[in-house]
């Protein structure tokens, strides 16, 4: 060990109470330092992974027919696709549906709103994984999950059981809406009580994903919104919403069928005063009512097929076409109009308000989308309805509040996609942890100056004791800069010590706290893991803070290390105390 | 030729509003292997020359010169490489490192100018305790040891790296007579095995007759040139 650093060690042990106390001081700083952090660490991860990320995913992509609350993707192939071809596969977890929705459950005389969770696992490992780790059993079976002995197999939670007053292998009724707006009611049977890792799912009955859908009123190729897990969600996540959210361009809606033996093809208008404006400046009408036909229902037919067709306004016809899904679909129409077939649209075009078209569109997505003939440099072209709304991205959640509530007030069928992150989504809960971390830096800050505090006096007083000593080792030939070494190893040394203790001292504290249960249900409990505070060590954190605190033992250890230094070795040998 | 030269050299202090002329031209030769005293009254300025002869205290004016080389001309580290290579020191306190035991505190010098092997270190440090009479008390932390082993450990510390020039400043002053006498002897012997040159103060007339020269030193100057006592 070299010189410098024995005399530090020695002299350190010397003064051994002055400096137990500063080392304690240190200690109990870092200790605080290490434990908020972990438990700022440990409860966005509670948060994020177990609340948000179970509940939204780390990154969603949902589609909502027009007005409504719940979601439902017409194509879940195709939007599948998109996220499967953005994403690479080692970046991906898990995609899955998320399929949840309020309802009430009736027990035994106890009634109770819930959360209806569906749970989708593909594989069987990924079934144990999820039991294993979500949930603590307390009686019953997680096999009987997917079995067909019951209609409907839930898991419920303890506390579920005690407020519908139900046991195991009781019968639960649920009413929940279906997405096509009726009201299902089934008959759950409960097949096994279960504590979920976070108190915060508590109110949620778990379900098959399958059979949950089937509930739910989704068509097998249909689905709910779709969750991705993702490998490196922060460093990934947000990327691949931009990505995906180009992809999901909207097509133009278009729909090619026969009417009658004659091809036909069906065009859409926006529903909006300027789109009106532009139809009516460049269509011709020859019969019928231009304002009925402009209307939220209203429908014109080419001059040319209605000719071939020998139809008038007011007439009905029947379009036919085959959907994406091989089977033949029949809507009927009213003509309010008659237009002049022109190079704009065509000879076989019904022209449409995109309000009488895009609820039957979706639910019978047809199977040509792409061979419209109409082109982008038509005067038109700019007011076709697409096959959806694309809504924008959000940075946060105001944002996304916003955008919804914006959304909310134009009343309208279309169908509106949106790609989100759960860092935008639970950006209120990320600013929690910037708030926790906030408020921890300014705790530290208070520490740090009373460590400063204490290390300059220390230092202070050392030299002043030590001043002969000083003159000794300078007057026998230790040079300056070695003098100002002794003092600074000293406080580094000191304070490495220190910091390991702290972080020792801050693991037993955590270990302690970690161990007991909180019975609580309020907010609060959804910081909690198993009813207990969870902290989650975060090295990176520790050794910045670490580095932190050796710099400022550093910098204020150094000007009385160099005062010591530039003592003149006569001056510090005279030095009498 | 001298291995000490001092030449002209003044040292004044300012004290609030008056200055105090500690010395007041001090010439001084002093020949190499030399056991050289300076002797005088308290405040007559013995300290102040040592201190000056031992570059760690600058004479306001004159100059002098360590084995050739002009002292007053160097800057703070080359003075500092010259006191640890040439000059060793023993002081009337003893000033031994508290925290290392005997052992640590002769080798102190010898690890500050790491130029030595470790076995070079342990040959030298060992022979030097066993010249002082310490070998039983090597790991002996400084607090253990009387007034007299202190000062042992001081000489050995002052002589393990084999410098031209040891200065010591009233070395048996704390010191009851009988240590006085057996320290002086070492120093004199040392003087004499080694070919050291021993530069030492005192008030104290008793000590002089281990002295080889004298010089007389009182109210900052030399009263009379230096004489061969023996
Ligand atoms: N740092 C200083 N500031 C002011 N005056 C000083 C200082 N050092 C020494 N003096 C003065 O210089 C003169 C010489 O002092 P010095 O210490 O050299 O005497 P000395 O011969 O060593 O005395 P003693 O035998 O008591 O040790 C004294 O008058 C003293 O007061
Ligand atoms: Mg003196």
């Amino acid at each position: 060990m070299g010189l410098i650093l024995r005399l530090s060690i020695r002299n350190l042990l010397r003064q051994k109470k002055r400096n137990m106390f500063l080392g304690i001081g240190i200690a109990f700083g870092m200790m605080i330092l290490v434990i908020a952090n972990s438990f700022s660490t440990g409860m966005v991860d509670v948060l994020i992974q177990d609340v948000v990320s179970n509940a939204f995913g780390h990154l969603v992509v949902s589609g909502t027919p027009g007005n409504s609350f719940y979601a439902v993707i017409r194509d879940k192939e195709r939007i599948e696709g998109v996220i499967r071809e953005v994403i690479p596969p080692e970046d991906i977890v898990l995609i899955t549906e998320n399929l949840g929705v309020m309802g009430t459950a009736i027990g035994n005389g106890e009634s109770d709103n819930v959360f209806v969770v569906g749970v989708t696992t593909d594989t069987e490992e990924e079934k144990e994984a999820f039991f294993t780790d979500f949930f603590t059993l307390v009686e019953g079976d997680f096999a009987d999950f997917t079995s067909y002995d019951y209609e409907y197999p839930v898991i419920i939670s303890q506390e579920m059981g005690r407020s519908l007053n139900v046991g195991l292998h009781d019968v639960i009724r649920l009413r929940v809406p279906m997405v096509t707006g009726q009201i299902q009611a089934v008959r759950l049977t409960v097949i096994a009580i279960a504590n979920a890792n976070n108190s915060f799912m508590n109110i949620v009955l778990f379900l098959d994903g399958g059979r949950v859908k089937e509930l739910l009123g989704y068509r097998p190729w249909e689905s709910a919104a779709l969750q991705v897990t993702l490998r490196d969600p922060k460093r990934t996540a947000a990327h691949y919403a931009d990505l995906i959210h180009q992809q999901l361009h909207p097509e133009l809606l278009y729909v090619a069928g026969e009417i009658g033996g004659q091809t036909a093809q069906i065009l859409a208008f926006q529903n909006n005063l300027e789109a009106k404006e532009t139809v009516q400046d460049t269509i011709v009408i020859t019969t019928g009512d231009l304002e009925t036909a402009l209307a939220s229902n209203g429908v014109m037919m080419s001059e040319n097929l209605a000719q071939r067709l020998k139809l008038q306004p007011g007439d009905q016809f029947t379009f036919t076409y085959e959907t994406k899904f091989r089977e033949m679909y029949s809507e009927q129409f009213t003509i309010n109009a008659i237009f002049q077939s022109d190079s704009h649209l065509g000879d076989e075009v019904v022209f449409v308000n995109e309000e009488r078209i895009h609820t039957v569109y979706n639910r019978y997505l047809p199977l040509d989308t792409k061979s419209a003939s109409i082109t982008a440099d038509s005067v038109l072209y700019s007011i076709l309805a697409t096959e959806w709304k694309l809504l924008e991205r959000n940075a946060n959640a105001q944002e996304m509040m916003k955008q919804m509530r914006d959304e909310r007030r134009i009343r309208t069928t279309q169908t509106k996609f949106q790609v989100m992150t759960m860092y935008e989504g639970a950006s209120q809960i990320l600013q929690l942890e910037e708030a926790l971390n906030l408020i921890t830096i300014l705790a530290v800050l208070v520490l740090f100056f009373i460590i400063l505090i204490g290390v300059m006096n220390t230092l202070r007083m050392t030299v002043r004791e030590r001043t002969r000593e000083i003159g000794t080792v300078r007057a026998i030939g230790m040079q300056k800069r070695d003098v100002r070494r002794m003092f600074m190893y000293e406080t580094l040394v000191l304070t490495t010590l220190s910091c390991m203790a702290g972080v020792l001292i801050g693991i037993i504290v955590m270990r302690v706290l970690g161990t007991i249960e909180f019975d609580t249900n309020s907010v609060l409990s959804i910081i909690l893991k198993n009813k207990r505070l969870f902290f989650k060590l975060n090295p990176a954190a520790m050794l910045s803070n670490f580095i932190l605190i050796m710099c400022m033992a550093g910098v204020t250890a150094y000007f009385p290390a160099r005062r010591a230094a530039r003592l003149s070795a006569v001056e510090a040998l005279r030095h009498y105390e | 030729m001298s291995v000490i030269s001092v030449k002209r050299v003044e040292r004044d202090y300012p004290l609030g509003k008056t200055t105090v002329h500690a010395l007041r031209g001090v010439d001084l030769e002093i020949p190499e292997g030399s056991f050289f005293s300076i002797i005088g009254p308290s405040g007559s300025g013995k300290t102040t020359l040592l201190n000056i002869i031992g570059c760690i205290d600058n004479p306001t004016a004159g100059t002098v010169s360590i084995d050739g080389e002009e002292t007053t001309k160097l800057n703070d580290k080359q003075i500092t490489d010259l006191r640890l290579h040439k000059l060793g020191f023993i002081f009337q306190n003893f000033n031994l490192i508290p925290v290392l035991n005997v052992w640590e505190n002769v080798e102190f010098p010898l690890l500050l100018m790491k130029t030595h092997r470790k076995k070079e270190i342990k040959a030298r440090v060992e022979k030097l305790i066993a010249a002082v009479g310490l070998e039983q008390h090597a790991h002996h932390k400084p607090a253990e040891l009387s007034g007299g082993q202190r000062q042992r450990v001081a000489i050995a510390r002052a002589l393990v790296t084999n410098p031209k020039i040891i200065l010591a400043d009233e070395p048996t002053a704390n010191l009851d007579s009988e240590t006085s006498h057996s320290i002086l002897k070492l120093m004199r012997d040392l003087n004499e095995t080694e070919k050291t040159t021993f530069v030492f103060s005192t008030h104290d007339p008793d000590v002089l007759k281990y002295a080889k020269s004298i010089v007389q030193i009182k109210d900052g100057k030399l009263v009379h040139a230096e004489e061969e006592v023996i």
